[in-house]
């Protein structure tokens, strides 16, 4: 077999052996995680007020951002803060639609008697194109369910009584943008306030994003942010921490996969490097 | 089985069977892998006009210039009257159709218009953008080299801050290539950037490396436990 | 090839410019111009359509990407080039999702409209109460409501439409519950929509029969109770009968098939090609990493500590591995990117003005031979 080919299949074997044999370990603390739940925990949310949250992943970045969207959408609903969900990238419009409606099932089942409805728990917006020129508007508008019309089944948001009394851009207290394309974290920073008002802003980020997106926590532009799977995994912990019930066993499986498969790629650097070196010193001696 | 079960069991199978058509491509590239890859591209390519179209185009242009938005009450009165300024979208709607001038040669220019129309609103508000930004990044920059808390000297956040402030200006001072002789302070500081800026590429190096191997472990426990699990229920049902 | 002169050079140059101008002009002034000169204008009012015809210019493009797809593998099919089976399937799956998500499109427009006309109820209630305290004199404004025959029909007869649409609107929702609850196949959870529903058109027909001997020329403050009653009782039907009305449009042909293009493949077939990364960068790893000199061994350990700090292993190696990851990224990789941050954004600052001013104009200055 191909050295190439061989490398391939000891990486699928890594990432396999911990999904068939449901290995799960404790995921490592994330301490930006622990704020990010302290954050969204914390935040005062009236009646009347709402969190918005952007979904603008597509199938390339879903194994990152789309249980990092379960985890913050988890605990917005168990806070019972009404959620508008709205996405810059088309390829998101089936997440949109079958996250939350996942969660509040699966919610609904944990706590009996209790309901998580379409138009009271969260009102889906749908795809919103216009990048920067859509934010810059829709922060300027005075009425957010007048400006973004009809959900996606083409119903007047201003219907939804949760909704109904947005208003302007001081009643959104958190907005989350989970993404894991370029620039478009970058719209919601530079367009996303207005007269000197700035939502509670956080952020699920894909791995690749993390270095720059910590330069946000530092100057406090960004209040939270989930660092990939490992982000997720931590947050669904803490979450678990204070909801026992919570059921995080499949994301700690993937987390654990996720390890595995970096002890192998520490392990084909190493080796690569001792076959280099070992090759190198041959042809020096020879 | 109910209808429902069913077609979310046919989605499974059929995701599956696409995934390993893709991973086939690790043995070598074949007819499987490439009947899939065009398939993908096709529904990619339908996807955006048409979601375009659903979510914006329609609702929110083509109803309110028809003036469907207004409502028909039961007595026969109307919820408002009609507004013909929304039929000034049409302005926009010729002017975007510019982009179509590229077909042909004689008048492909025309498209250059529209197409500097979009740079030029996105140049004005990359301006906006750069300032809303990078104002508070700089504010955040200004880190106290002497932090004191509860009446004590915090050594752990006083250090910190000067590593930071040090690494900042030694970085950008690696990029000024403008000014600066050689001998001088800053000539002779500017390469102590390059080290440190190694630094932040294997943070992100190693960032990067959990990215793409999340996307592999999805799609592997995908395989594993979902699809899997479908076969079984076929080849139980079966 | 047609040639062109320098001076109709010089006109397109020119005009080009001037719309790369106009495209940043408003945007730039609006966001330098102080609110009250914003709002002194009407600019404010005015904001939310321009914004909306600046993201339509941008959206009429997306009819370059279909041509172009059409054509490159159109052509490829009637030539029978090589490879034309494989842009047989790209076609095939190009109007398959057109299809499907025009067909769902259809059908949710008919739910829509379908709750809507539930929606009316409540709406028109409210209407009619602000409309006769506008007329009354009991509040003020202009009346909203706008009647083809000129002026607003008389009070009774619009409580009389009311009465009627009301009836026949819960009428319609009865039969439809009764036709919902006999489906094979209806969930428990619907069969309790239903019954939110059905308890929802009961209270709308109670409040309904109150309305039934209004007959006054004005409305007194118990009409206008049973009014607001009717109006929020119709809210609560509208919402009850739009989730069932949801929840019934998930299990149509049209969004099955949907979801089997959009979930079965588009969305496996996307993680599935980014997924081969994962294993091209173990690949690489092996080949490629090679530690030759002291910044790439700097530039490898730091990797190693995010790596190791970031997964369940690390902490097994060393308790510390997380806490330290955490200051790495925290402090000298926050202020290495910070400085490459700054240095971009002020070099991307320069270019952006330099693009709205079109002193890059480079790509404007073709000149023809």
């Amino acid at each position: 077999m191909e050295p190439r080919r061989l490398i391939y299949l000891l990486m699928i074997i890594a990432v396999a052996a911990p999904v068939m044999f449901g290995l799960s370990q404790a995921p490592s603390r994330l301490v930006s995680a622990e704020r990010m739940y302290s954050v969204v925990d914390t935040v005062e949310v009236k009646p009347g007020e709402v969190a918005l949250v952007w979904l603008d992943f597509g199938p390339n970045t879903v194994a990152e951002n789309e249980p990092q969207a379960v985890v913050l959408l988890e605990h917005l609903f168990r806070r019972r803060i009404p959620v508008l969900l709205l996405s810059q990238y088309q390829q998101a419009e089936g997440f949109l639609r079958r996250i939350p409606q996942e969660i509040a099932e699966r919610l609904e089942r944990e706590m009996v008697g209790q309901t998580w409805r379409y138009g009271e728990a969260w009102v889906n917006a749908g795809f919103k194109p216009g990048g920067a020129i859509f934010i810059q508007s829709l922060v300027n508008a005075a009425d957010i369910p007048k400006f973004l019309g009809r959900d996606v089944s083409g119903m007047p948001i201003s219907n939804f009584p949760a909704f109904a009394s947005i208003g302007g851009v001081e009643r959104v207290k958190i907005v989350g943008e989970i993404t894991g394309l370029v620039g478009v974290f970058d719209s919601i920073v530079q367009f996303f306030q207005k007269n000197g008002y700035r939502p509670t802003l956080v952020h699920g980020c894909t791995s690749i994003t993390i270095p720059e997106a910590y330069i946000f926590l530092d100057s406090g532009q960004l209040k939270g942010l989930l660092e990939g799977i490992a982000g997720a995994a931590w947050y669904s912990e803490v979450i678990k921490k204070h909801f026992p019930l919570s059921d995080n066993s499949k994301l700690l499986v993937t987390n654990t996969a996720l390890s595995a498969a970096h002890i192998m790629i520490i392990a084909l650097i190493f080796a690569g490097n001792v076959v280099a070196f070992v090759s190198r010193s041959r042809r020096s001696r020879g | 089985m109910d209808s429902a079960s069913l077609w979310t069991l046919s989605s499974t199978l059929i995701g599956g069977i696409a995934t390993l058509a893709i991973f086939s491509f690790l043995i070598r590239e074949n007819g499987f892998y490439r009947f899939f890859e065009h398939i993908f591209i096709g529904v990619a390519a339908g996807i955006a006009p048409m979601l375009t179209l659903r979510d914006f185009l329609w609702p929110q242009i083509i109803d309110p210039m028809r003036g469907v938005t207004i409502t028909t009450y039961p007595d026969g009165t109307l919820s408002g009257p009609y507004q013909p300024l929304y039929l000034l979208y049409i302005v926009p709607m010729i002017f975007g159709s510019l982009y179509y001038a590229l077909y042909s040669p004689r008048h492909a220019w025309l498209a250059k218009v529209v197409i500097g129309f979009t740079l030029g609103a996105s140049g004005a508000l990359a301006i906006r953008g750069f300032f809303s930004e990078v104002i508070p990044q700089l504010a955040g920059s200004f880190k106290p080299l002497v932090v004191i808390s509860s009446g004590a000297i915090s050594w752990s956040d006083s250090i910190n801050n000067v590593i930071f402030v040090a690494i900042l200006l030694l970085v950008l001072n690696y990029f000024f290539f403008t000014f600066g002789k050689e001998g001088s302070l800053q000539g002779k500081s500017a390469p102590l950037g390059r080290p440190l800026l190694m630094v932040c590429f294997g943070a992100f190096f190693g960032s990067t490396v959990m990215a793409r191997l999340a996307l592999l472990v999805e799609r592997v426990q995908f395989l594993l436990q979902d699809w899997w699990t479908a076969v079984h229920t076929i080849v139980g049902i079966g | 090839m047609d040639t062109v002169s320098i001076g109709q050079v010089d006109i397109r140059r020119r005009v080009t410019r001037i719309a790369t101008f106009l495209g940043g002009a408003y945007f730039f002034f609006y966001f330098v111009s102080p609110q009250s000169v914003i709002e002194h204008w009407g600019i404010q009012e005015a904001h939310e359509p321009i914004s909306n015809g600046f993201i339509v210019i941008g959206t009429m493009a997306i009819g370059l990407g279909i041509i172009n797809i059409l054509s490159t593998h159109g052509s490829k099919v009637i030539f029978k080039r090589k490879g034309w089976q494989y842009s047989v399937a790209l076609l095939l799956g190009f109007l398959a999702i057109v299809v499907t998500t025009a067909s769902q499109w259809l059908e949710s427009l008919r739910v829509s409209e379908r709750v809507q006309s539930v929606q009316v109820l409540g709406d028109f209630a409210q209407r009619i109460i602000e409309d006769d305290q506008i007329v009354s004199g009991r509040r003020e404004g202009v009346v909203k409501s706008m009647s083809p025959a000129g002026a607003l029909p008389p009070l009774s007869a619009r409580i009389s439409a009311l009465v009627h649409y009301s009836e026949l609107q819960v009428r319609q929702i009865h039969a439809d519950v009764a036709r919902w609850r006999i489906t094979p196949n209806t969930s428990q959870a619907q069969h309790e929509l239903l019954n939110e529903l059905e308890q929802a058109s009961r209270e709308v027909e109670g409040a309904t029969v109150t309305l039934r001997h209004l007959s006054s020329a004005s409305l007194g403050s118990a009409d206008e109770g049973a009014l607001q009653d009717l109006s929020r009782k119709a809210g609560k039907l509208a919402s009850a009968f739009s989730l069932v009305m949801r929840k019934n449009a998930s299990s149509t042909l049209s969004q099955r098939m949907y979801d089997l293009l959009y979930n079965g493949l588009f969305n496996h077939l996307g993680s599935a090609m980014f997924a081969l990364l994962g294993v091209y960068i173990a690949a690489a790893a092996y080949r490629a990493f090679r530690i030759r000199s002291v910044e790439s061994a700097l530039m490898m350990i730091a990797a190693l500590i995010v790596m190791l700090g970031q997964i369940s292993f690390g902490k097994h190696l060393y308790s510390e591995l997380p806490a330290i990851r955490q200051w790495l990224l925290e402090v000298p990789n926050s202020a290495a990117f910070r400085a490459i941050r700054l240095g971009a954004g002020v070099a991307g600052l320069m270019l952006a003005i330099r693009m709205w001013l079109s002193i890059e104009s480079t790509s404007f200055s073709s000149r023809s031979k």
